[in-house]
């Protein structure tokens, strides 16, 4: 997707170029007011501003051309319980099938799938805040899109219910190639469902890349939050019965993750969070880590007064089997362990500390 | 003496079912435009259609009877002193009433739910029949009691434009007036009996569609 926006509300300006694969799942993210409603809606054609829109091979605007919002088979998903309140739950969802475009789309699947079969004959507008996400969403892969965009998903909803659809939407969009575009301001939707990022300040676009990148640039805020990650792309290698685990394989270091069986060669991704990576010289035969990994020092980053790193913490940046991964211990640590750039150590990483999705 | 008061009411029935058809047909394609429009004209086109509101009806009466009487445009219509002329002219006059709340109705839809709809592929045309419309039904029913009721006690346009003329023109309003000044006080009551018990049930109508509406 290709992306030159230009307008003018009010006072605010947006000027925004971006770029990115069409088949990714890419997060518009950046600080309140930073114009990133305004540039979803902008490329999707729901407000009109100056520029060019690229997707899929297609001009969606720009020399002349704006193809209405009706004819880009883009899925919308604001921010507002869209359920059309005077229908029931079925006929919302035939009506988002009237239009779609023909694709074998089989709206028993979705409505089991979504957990809506108790309710197919209620009426929309009386419908729980998760049941009505729910809908919205099944309503939107009815149509058969080519392209998925939301606005701040699942904002209203409790961790619980919100991880669950996550999870949903993702292996859903992942199976079927379907591309999502999203803003969000929490930290796990983001994580949990991007693999692209758009960072935005001042109705600008100043960062953009991979998702594990943007986690790791020294620029933006991640890295310094305190649940920091990195999600891995990671393939199913294996399983281990007796212990319940999953063997995950990133270049030539395996992981081992608790958890149903994967199917074998299955990629999933990997979140390791900072705060639960612990460093040691040596190989520790007698821990409860199940995870003791050789890894390599790229960077030590110590608290200083410009970044948001808490005191007595310090960011090291390790290269473990060829990709980048955060590990956040105590000041105190690295002075006793006297970790320096470029030494070889142990990162350990426990199990239960490990997310696939 | 019973043909005194049914034929005027008869007649009103007419005119105002005829009108509240026509009204409909006009206002409700009319109030989407004005509900969706942002254009810099919709302010005034919005003024000028509301103008009947506050304008009092023999200045309505005065134009229109310009308009459609021997020396103007619409002379070769023929529609002064007759049924389809009072057609036109309670169009006219009940027009915002009609389109007010309709256009109150339409602007009550989200707009998020509109593009919604449109993201999922539904054109132009079909966001209004196959969610404004419903959406809005409500407001499209009080629009056509409130005008019905409206058109049944109009007077000023009706004298000035249609005169009195009895089975053409001779609506209730009028003939109350008529019976009045011949001191025939029997018809007067009944013809205004009837239209303030008929108006006060259009009103207790209303408001207990209005009351439905909140407990939903």
């Amino acid at each position: 997707m290709k992306v030159a926006l230009e307008q003018t509300k009010g006072v605010f300006h947006l000027k925004a170029d971006a770029a990115w694969p069409d088949k990714s799942m890419t997060v518009i993210a950046g600080p309140s007011g930073a114009g990133k409603t305004s540039f979803l809606r902008g490329l999707l054609g729901l407000d009109q501003g100056r520029g060019k829109v690229e997707f899929d091979n297609m001009l969606w605007q720009g020399e002349g051309v704006f193809i209405p919002v009706h004819q880009r088979r883009m899925a919308w998903v604001s921010q507002h319980d869209d359920v059309f309140s005077h229908l029931t739950v079925r006929e919302n969802l035939a009506f988002a099938m009237r239009f779609a475009a023909p694709g074998g789309l089989n709206m028993q699947a979705l409505t089991s799938l979504f957990m809506l079969d108790p309710v197919l004959d209620q009426n929309a507008g009386a419908l729980s805040g998760g049941q009505k996400q729910r809908l919205i969403l099944a309503r939107a892969l009815l149509s058969n899109p080519r392209l998925l965009a939301l606005d701040e998903p699942f904002g209203a909803l409790d961790a619980e219910a919100r991880h669950d659809l996550l999870a949903l939407l993702h292996d859903y969009c992942a199976a079927r190639a379907l591309p999502i575009v999203f803003v969000s301001h929490d930290f796990e939707t983001l994580t949990r469902l991007a693999n692209f990022m758009i960072y935005m300040k001042n109705g600008q676009v100043v960062e953009q890349g991979p998702l594990n990148d943007c986690l790791l640039n020294p620029q933006l805020p991640y890295r310094y939050r305190e649940d920091a990650c990195v999600v891995l792309r990671a393939s199913a290698n294996g399983y281990d019965g007796q212990g319940r685990l999953n063997i995950l394989a990133l270049g030539d270091a395996l992981f081992q993750v608790p958890g149903a069986p994967l199917p074998p060669g299955i990629k999933v991704n990997l979140r390791l969070r900072a705060g639960d990576i612990s460093l040691s010289r040596s190989r520790h035969q007698d821990s409860s880590v199940l995870n003791i990994l050789p890894a390599k020092i790229v960077k030590i980053e110590h608290a200083n007064t410009k970044g948001p790193l808490a005191p007595g913490l310090v960011n090291t940046t390790l290269d473990l089997a060829g990709a980048q991964v955060l590990a956040r211990i105590t000041k105190k640590s690295a002075q006793a362990l006297d970790l320096a750039q470029g030494d070889e150590v142990y990162a350990q990483i426990k199990a239960s500390a490990l997310h696939s999705a | 003496m019973s043909v005194h008061w049914a034929e005027p009411v008869w007649l009103s029935l007419r005119l105002a079912g005829i009108s509240t058809v026509i009204l409909l047909i006009l206002c409700v394609p009319l109030a989407w435009a004005l509900a969706r429009s942002k254009s810099r004209w919709q302010p005034i086109a919005e003024a000028f259609l509301t103008l009947p509101l506050v304008l009092p009806p023999t200045v309505l009466g005065f134009y229109l009877l310009l308009l459609l009487g021997p020396n103007g445009p619409f002379a070769p219509l023929h529609l002064v002193f007759s049924f389809w002329g009072l057609v036109v002219g309670s169009v006219i006059f009940s027009l915002p009433f009609v389109l007010r709340p309709i256009q109150g109705a339409f602007e009550a839809i989200p707009q998020s739910l509109l593009e919604c709809a449109a993201s999922l592929g539904a054109g132009p045309w079909q966001r209004f029949t196959a969610l404004a419309i419903p959406m809005a039904k409500r407001g499209i029913f009080s629009a056509a009691i409130l005008g019905f009721a409206h058109t049944m006690g109009e007077f000023g346009v009706v004298l000035m434009i249609g005169g009195n003329i009895a089975g053409k023109t001779r609506v209730i309003s009028v003939a109350i007036f008529d019976a009045v000044e011949r001191l025939d006080y029997a018809t007067a009551h009944i013809l205004s009996f009837g239209l303030l018990g008929f108006s006060f049930l259009i009103l207790v109508m209303l408001s207990l569609l209005n009351r439905q509406k909140v407990h939903r």
